[in-house]
């Protein structure tokens, strides 16, 4: 019979030691590949697009780790300081203090201690790096932080703790003990009625007066009964707040935008309230909500007709503001619009079609270059009468519209110079396209030329 | 300042506390501000019995003050919290001595404020001392000189390695005290750079609204709304905005508001009041009657605000959309009839009518140098109820009575057992007459301190309360802040 011991051991064999110093153990090494991971994802996230391959395997690469260090020992915690990240008391990132370095950007907002818990999903991920990318390097006066941020996206698996002292102690310390609550001494006399006029301001109160005495909330007769909700009341309120919305501010901030443009008189302000519309105008256009765009559009054009006539210090804030509006990439973005044409409401269209003949001549002739693109034969359609209502007006249009390499537009221009009967411009545009390669243009140019008597 | 606490002081201790007062207040203000104008006053009549014909020196060491050679004794409390932040304040600075000299006792008010802003300016330079001393000779502040930190007078530094621990206080666990004091901090600051036409970000704002709401939600005790009931006479404007700020988010919890309109409503309520910044101070506290021409710049207020936040406050469109309408609307009314007149038809928001709620019950209950006695918060609300449909919010002023009750927390109550009390916690929603209280009692020294917290809803064997209310009044009327008994 072989004998199955696996190994002799000399009976003065000195015991077995542990792994030698250095070598780490099985959570720090999964915590090292996690940490790894969302550090490459933190240095590449946005460099390609969200669809690309290297995106979507840094994501998955992401994930897979804090997932696997999820599963075995549960949350992925770590402190954050000024130039590393500390995990169970040791560094296991360390970089110069800089916007490239993660832990300086969460250390200098705030975060002192950074978790993944188990169950984190890819969205959330994602979201993490659209958050740290976009606060990564802070502005002068910034609105929010990386802090504010995350708070507001509420990532259910992913936690900080932040301090919200913000400022050291010493110099925020409010002594409550030495705040007077009362008035100065000298205000002992008379009877001081409060101001003149409407409002909760204008009270007058006499302590020692019956009246006042009256008025206690103690003295309502069934406070009790008032002051329960009934069942109707309590789905009022929730009515309530479910129709508060974000767009509902948007609405009402331009209405009164456009309020304090017609009652201020200083140019900051007309600078300001035209920046505002301006970025609400764009937000409208990229979220193709064109009504909304076009309201404002139309309601700068009437301002800045005031402005001409009686407000000539705010010319440079419209000029300003129609300098950003009119930009060839917000035209191209508009012409974007087309392909969603079939999804689009009626009164989106028209709006969006309001919007492009309102725009000057020369966008116009940005339109003509990209009328090749607009495929939909009804976009189609309305695109030529766009360009139509800008060429009866401008005669540059018209020229760069009739010599488009797009037949219906070639067509549509003839037919513009038909009806405007004007001899010396058909002498202008027309004759060299008796010699035009399209049939019907090269007829319909004969008409034309005949119709002048030009032969 | 309040007096009975500053008379406890030592005068060693009146003195430490001016400088550090003065040193917050230039912080803050303009020095011609009647706020640290009365810092001067406390500081030269806190120097008077202790400067010599050698004039005074303050000195640091080992942790402790030494003033003309004798150790102030360390007293537990609000001075010694106190006097750490100014003794850090130093020791940040590098500072070790101040000595003064018998000048400084007819130096001009300009001069005193200059000094205040060097001792601020010196923490930004690596010789800090040393530059002080050059700028106080260059600006002719010679009645002061500083001295160099001796090594070993500061506090103990961590030892090499150790690692800084010091987590956040945990939130729902956060202190009240701070937390309203670094909210009141970040609208300071907004409203100083917007007093110098400075484009401000609303970052550090933004992060206290998110603090304060997170507080609202995960607080056992409302204790934030204890903090609401802080009455600063002299600092009216800010202490009201935090107040209404915080009123606003309790009534948007009560709606189960979401988070993020929380933090809008949070914003707007710090905000509503910003174009007052820009108002003349003898006009916000003018105590006669003001003339019409007066009275309609003050109106301007609410359309000043939208005006500046859409003007300064650096954040995007949606963001200042949500954030100028309230501001904009919460003297509009409920049925529009208020101010600014501009034809304004469209509904007020939401938001703006839980601000309109919370900044007119602020308001009532505040001390004003109009108002001889302000109203005690049941006859504010008593008040409020009349304008049920027409000023305010039906069933929003509803939501407000249930959750503050017939007696609103800091409420001062009489009881018929002669005691006097304070309302600490609202009443149940079954009887809203009778709420928690804390007893005060009298210190003999002209102050009280905290009691027993009681339940007026408490009943004895016999089925009758144990203690009854006979009468309520304002805590200012015994010269009280609700906040110091209840958090």
């Amino acid at each position: 019979m072989n004998d199955v011991t696996a190994v002799d051991v000399p009976p003065d064999a000195p015991p077995a030691v542990p792994p030698a110093a250095g070598l780490k153990s099985a959570e720090i090494l999964a915590a090292e590949k996690a940490v790894a991971a969302i550090m490459t994802g933190v240095k590449n996230f946005g460099v390609f697009a969200p669809e690309h391959a290297s995106t979507i395997n840094m994501l998955q690469g992401v994930l897979r780790a804090i997932t696997q260090y999820g599963e075995i020992f549960g949350s992925l915690i770590f402190e954050v300081e000024r130039q590393s990240l500390v995990f169970q008391g040791k560094p296991i990132y360390e970089g110069p203090p800089g916007d490239d370095n993660p832990a300086f950007v969460l250390f200098r907002a705030g975060i002192s201690r950074f978790e993944f818990a188990p169950g984190l999903e890819e969205n959330e991920v994602v979201r993490f790096f659209e958050i740290y990318n976009h606060y990564r390097v802070m502005a002068d006066e910034p609105d929010d932080d990386l802090v504010s941020a995350l708070w507001r996206a509420g990532l259910p698996h992913i936690f900080y703790e932040a301090s919200y002292e913000l400022w050291s102690e010493a110099e925020t310390a409010v002594d409550y003990d030495a705040l007077s609550a009362l008035a100065p001494a000298d205000s002992d006399g008379p009877e001081v009625t409060a101001r003149p006029g409407k409002g909760w301001e204008a009270l007058r109160v006499e302590s020692s007066s019956d009246n006042y005495r009256k008025v206690s909330l103690a003295l309502l007769p069934n406070l009790n009964e008032y002051c329960a909700l009934s069942q109707a009341e309590q789905e009022t309120l929730l009515a309530m707040v479910a129709e508060d919305t974000p767009a509902g501010g948007s609405e009402a901030a331009v209405r009164l935008m456009f309020m304090l443009l017609a009652r201020e008189s200083a140019a900051p302000v007309h600078e300001a309230a035209l920046g505002f519309l301006q970025e609400v105008y764009l937000n409208f256009l990229a979220n193709r909500a064109f009504q909304r765009a076009y309201f404002i559009l139309d309601n700068i054009r009437k301002e800045a007709m005031v402005a001409k006539e009686s407000k000539p210090w705010a010319l440079p804030a419209f000029e300003k503001f129609y300098g950003v509006v009119l930009q060839p990439e917000i035209i191209d973005s508009l012409v974007a619009a087309w392909p969603h044409f079939g999804a689009m409401g009626a009164m989106e269209v028209k709006a969006l079609g309001a919007i492009l003949q309102q725009l000057p001549a020369k966008i116009a002739a940005q339109l003509v270059a990209q009328f090749n693109k607009v495929e939909i034969p009804e976009a189609q359609k309305l695109f030529v009468e766009i360009i139509v209502q800008h060429a009866r007006r401008d005669r540059e249009v018209l020229a760069a519209a009739l010599h488009s390499e797009v037949e219906q537009l070639t067509l549509a221009m003839l037919a513009v110079i038909r009806e405007l009967n004007d001899r010396n411009l058909v002498e202008q545009l027309l004759p060299k396209f008796r010699y035009d390669s399209r049939s019907q243009v090269r007829q319909e140019t004969m008409r034309i030329l005949a119709s002048h008597n030009i032969y | 300042m309040e007096k009975n606490a500053y008379q406890k002081m030592s005068s060693g201790e009146q003195l430490l506390h001016a400088l550090h007062s003065l040193t917050n207040m230039v912080r803050i203000y303009q020095g011609n501000n009647q706020l640290v104008r009365n810092c001067l006053v406390q500081l030269t009549e806190s120097m008077t019995p202790l400067m010599t014909g050698a004039g005074l020196r303050v000195q640091l060491e080992n942790g402790r003050f030494f003033i003309n050679e004798e150790k102030l004794p360390r007293r537990r409390g609000v001075v010694e919290h106190v006097l750490e932040l100014f003794y850090e304040f130093l020791t940040v600075r590098g500072i070790g001595a101040l000595q003064f000299r018998t000048g400084i006792m007819t130096a001009p008010p300009e001069a005193l404020v200059g000094f205040a802003v060097l001792l601020n300016e010196c923490g930004e330079r690596v010789d800090g001392p040393d530059w002080l001393d050059r700028q106080f000779r260059e600006s002719g502040l010679d009645w002061v000189s500083v001295q160099v930190l001796a090594a070993g007078s500061e506090r103990p530094a961590r030892a090499a390695g150790e690692r800084e621990r010091r987590r956040p206080e945990p939130p729902g666990q956060r202190s009240p005290r701070k937390v309203y004091a670094y909210t009141l901090r970040s609208l300071r600051d907004v409203a100083q750079k917007i007093s110098v036409n400075q484009r401000v970000g609303m970052r550090k704002a933004v992060r206290m609204v998110q603090t304060m709401v997170e507080e609202v939600f995960l607080q056992e005790q409302p204790l934030l709304l204890a903090m609401s009931t802080i009455r600063a006479y002299d600092d009216y404007t800010f202490t009201h905005s935090v107040n209404v700020a915080i009123l606003s988010l309790y009534i948007g919890r009560q709606l189960g508001l979401p988070r993020e309109t929380m933090e809008c409503l949070g914003v707007c309520g710090l905000f509503h009041d910003l174009g007052k910044v820009t108002l003349p101070y003898d006009l916000l506290n003018k105590s006669e009657a003001l003339t019409s021409e007066e009275s309609a710049q003050l109106r301007r207020h609410s359309l000043d605000s939208t005006r500046l936040i859409v003007q300064l406050l650096a954040a995007p469109a949606d963001r200042k959309s949500r954030v100028m309408i309230p501001p904009f609307e919460h003297h509009l009314k409920y049925d529009l009839s208020g101010y600014p007149v501009l034809g304004w038809t469209r509904p007020i928001s939401l938001c703006g009518r839980i601000l309109t709620i919370a900044d007119v019950y602020d308001a009532l209950t505040s001390p004003r140098v109009y108002r001889k006695e302000a109203m005690s918060a049941d006859r504010a609300l008593g008040l409020m109820v009349q304008g049920l449909g027409t000023v305010f919010d039906p069933l929003i002023l509803k939501v407000f009575i249930r959750m503050l009750g017939v007696y609103p927390i800091g409420t001062l109550l009489e009881l018929d057992n002669g005691e006097i009390a304070l309302v600490s916690r609202a009443p149940l929603a079954e009887d809203l007459h009778r709420p928690w209280v804390v007893i005060l009692r009298e210190d003999g020294q002209g102050g009280f301190v905290r009691g027993a917290e009681v339940n007026l809803a408490e009943q004895d064997r016999d089925g009758g309360y144990c203690r009854r209310i006979v009468g309520s009044s304002h805590p200012s009327s015994r010269n009280i802040q609700p906040a110091s008994f209840l958090t």
